[in-house]
């Protein structure tokens, strides 16, 4: 007899626990009947007789699938069950995870500079509020790049290596004052200086800094001062024009250096509504913090 | 094929191991702290450093005889108590062996607790062996010392000099020879300052003074980086510094003051805490 009643209960086939052979191969008719017998109590075994029955170069293969259903126990089956559904349960996680980490947004090549000065141009703007337009978190604070003639939600850029690039920043958030006053100085950049509306500037008062540009590798630091909160006519909300609202223009140049991959980020706790202005946007990719790829 | 009923002569297995462990420590055990000691991790570029090469040595040495004493057997069960090939057999029944537990009992009590008076005493030497020591460190070196803090900010560290006009500056230099009294302190969450070649690691908590002490013995470069998870750039919370001799230290100072003058004049006056402000966010 091949096939036991018990087996449906999960336990071993008969013939195995009395030391009989476990496998004999039965003509395709004394096949059917078990197969059918054996299917109906869930039986391990009826996957090794569908090889029988095409006998022949299938039976080894058909041996093996036996041996693998019958010869375990019970313990063995649930642990092996248990071990590939958590397997297939964490390799599930770790793509959504692994998704989700690697879903930055796309990297935007700064304009090339016009053909007298070697180097690039980068154009940015800074909001109070990026809105739902770019993100699903509309009220958080971010930066914006300006690329193809129209601002977009990505803070991962890509520079050419040992140039000079020259950045623009419009400034539409009000101040929000630096925690540490060390950063309130420019650093880092070519003349050690920069331009707010037109006007050169190696320091502003820490208290009306809204944000900073920092790439601390490269010892970069540009405080980025606030729209007066007096103003007429604020930007409320992404994206908004220099044009049509008030802001604050900064402009400064530095040297990109050797390739790389460099992280930038604000100084500012500017995170309005988290724990001392550092969660949110100041913790996520894609709003106060990216990365410059140096190529 | 033997079985229950035909008792086999053993050798004295404790006697026989015992000895093949204790050749085994005798010989190795000098080799490793001979071999491996000099070059064992954080390297010699400080005194405190210099320290903790000792600590970890003495650590190895007496981890070794440990370890052969796992490994060994492990080996001799594998070879001597294998079952014969083709054999079902069940070994003789273990019972508990008060001599060997009592020994194993007192062995291990007295390494773990002569690493804890080890330890404590490395803890309470003068410069509390690179180690955060806290505003009040139960002891401190004798003769002059620099002071410099350092300043923990997600995400990066900064430095200042008080003695130099409170000067703050990005990357951490300090002079050959002399002590260096750091205050370790955090703008906002908390922060770890590890330098590894200095043998220095300290928490920087915000509105603590963590004060620790390391004094550098060689001219050269170190790294600085964050030892405790503290956000998005925690990874990338990295520095480098250098060890100067004392007439670079004081010509680079002097520079220092006249290059980050415009900051240092909106720095608040030196404090060894200063409150995590602003909390706000205006706008």
């Amino acid at each position: 007899m091949i096939v036991s009643p018990a087996l449906g209960r999960g336990t071993r086939a008969a013939p195995e626990t009395d030391g009989a052979a476990a496998v004999t191969p039965e003509p395709v008719k004394s096949f059917m009947r078990i197969l059918s017998q054996s299917s109906k109590l869930g039986n391990p075994r009826a996957w090794a007789y569908i090889e029988w029955q095409h006998g022949g170069s299938n039976c080894f293969i058909g041996r093996r699938f036996e041996l693998l259903g019958s010869g375990l126990s019970l313990f063995a089956k649930k642990l092996i069950g248990v071990t590939t559904a958590v397997a297939v349960v964490g390799a599930l996680l770790g793509l959504y995870v692994a998704g989700w980490a690697t879903s930055f947004p796309k990297e935007v090549s700064a304009s090339a500079a016009p053909a007298s000065s070697a180097g690039a141009n980068l154009t940015l703007e800074t909001v109070a509020a990026v809105g739902a337009k770019y993100s699903s978190h509309p009220s958080w604070v971010s930066y914006l790049v300006r690329t193809g003639g129209r601002w977009q939600r990505t803070t991962d850029f890509k520079l050419p290596a040992n140039s000079v690039v020259s950045v623009t920043i419009y400034q539409f958030d009000s101040p929000t004052g630096l925690r540490n006053p060390f950063m309130s100085q420019v650093q880092g950049t070519v003349g050690a200086g920069a331009m707010l509306d037109g006007k050169p500037f190696n320091a502003i008062p820490p208290e009306e800094a809204s944000h900073t540009f920092a790439i601390p590798e490269l010892g970069v630091f540009v405080p980025l001062a606030g729209v007066p909160e007096e103003a007429k006519h604020p930007c409320e909300e992404a994206p908004c024009e220099p044009s049509t609202t008030d802001h604050r223009t900064i402009t400064f140049s530095f040297r990109t250096g050797n390739k790389g991959r460099y992280r930038w980020q604000c100084f500012v706790p500017c995170a309005a509504g988290w724990y001392f202005g550092n969660g949110g946007p100041m913790q996520t990719l894609g709003y106060m913090d990216g990365f410059i790829d140096v190529v | 094929m033997s079985s229950r009923s035909e008792p086999v002569a053993e050798p004295n297995h404790a006697r026989r191991f015992g000895l093949i462990w204790l050749a085994a420590t005798v010989v190795a055990t000098p080799l490793v702290i001979l071999l491996i000691g000099p070059i064992m991790p954080p390297g010699k570029a400080t005194e405190q450093a210099a320290g903790q090469v000792t600590d970890n040595t003495v650590l190895l040495g007496m981890a070794t005889p440990v370890l052969l004493l796992v490994v060994l057997y492990l080996a001799y069960a594998m070879i001597c108590f294998r079952q014969p090939k083709g054999a079902v057999l069940e070994g003789p029944a273990i019972r508990g062996d008060a001599r060997v537990q009592t020994t194993w009992l007192i062995v291990t009590s007295a390494l773990v607790l002569s690493l804890a008076v080890y330890g404590t005493l490395r803890l309470l030497s003068d410069d509390g062996a690179g180690s955060g020591s806290g505003p009040t460190p139960l002891t401190t070196p004798k003769g002059p010392k620099l002071p410099v803090q350092v300043i923990g900010q997600q995400w990066a560290f900064t430095y200042r000099y008080p003695t130099y006009g409170g000067v703050e500056v990005p990357h951490l230099v300090i002079p050959k020879g002399k002590m260096i009294e750091l205050h370790v302190t955090s703008l906002d969450v908390i922060h770890s300052f590890w330098s590894r070649q200095l043998g220095v690691k300290a928490d920087a908590n915000p509105q603590v003074d963590n004060i620790a002490f390391v004094e550098a013995n060689r001219v050269g470069a170190f790294d600085v980086r964050c030892a405790e998870l503290c956000g998005l750039w925690h990874g990338e919370m990295f520095d480098h510094g250098r060890v100067v001799t004392p007439a670079e230290f004081e010509t680079w100072i002097h520079q220092a003051q006249v290059t980050y003058g415009p900051a240092t004049k909106a720095l608040p006056p030196y404090s060894t805490t200063y409150l995590p402000e602003p909390t706000r966010r205006g706008g």
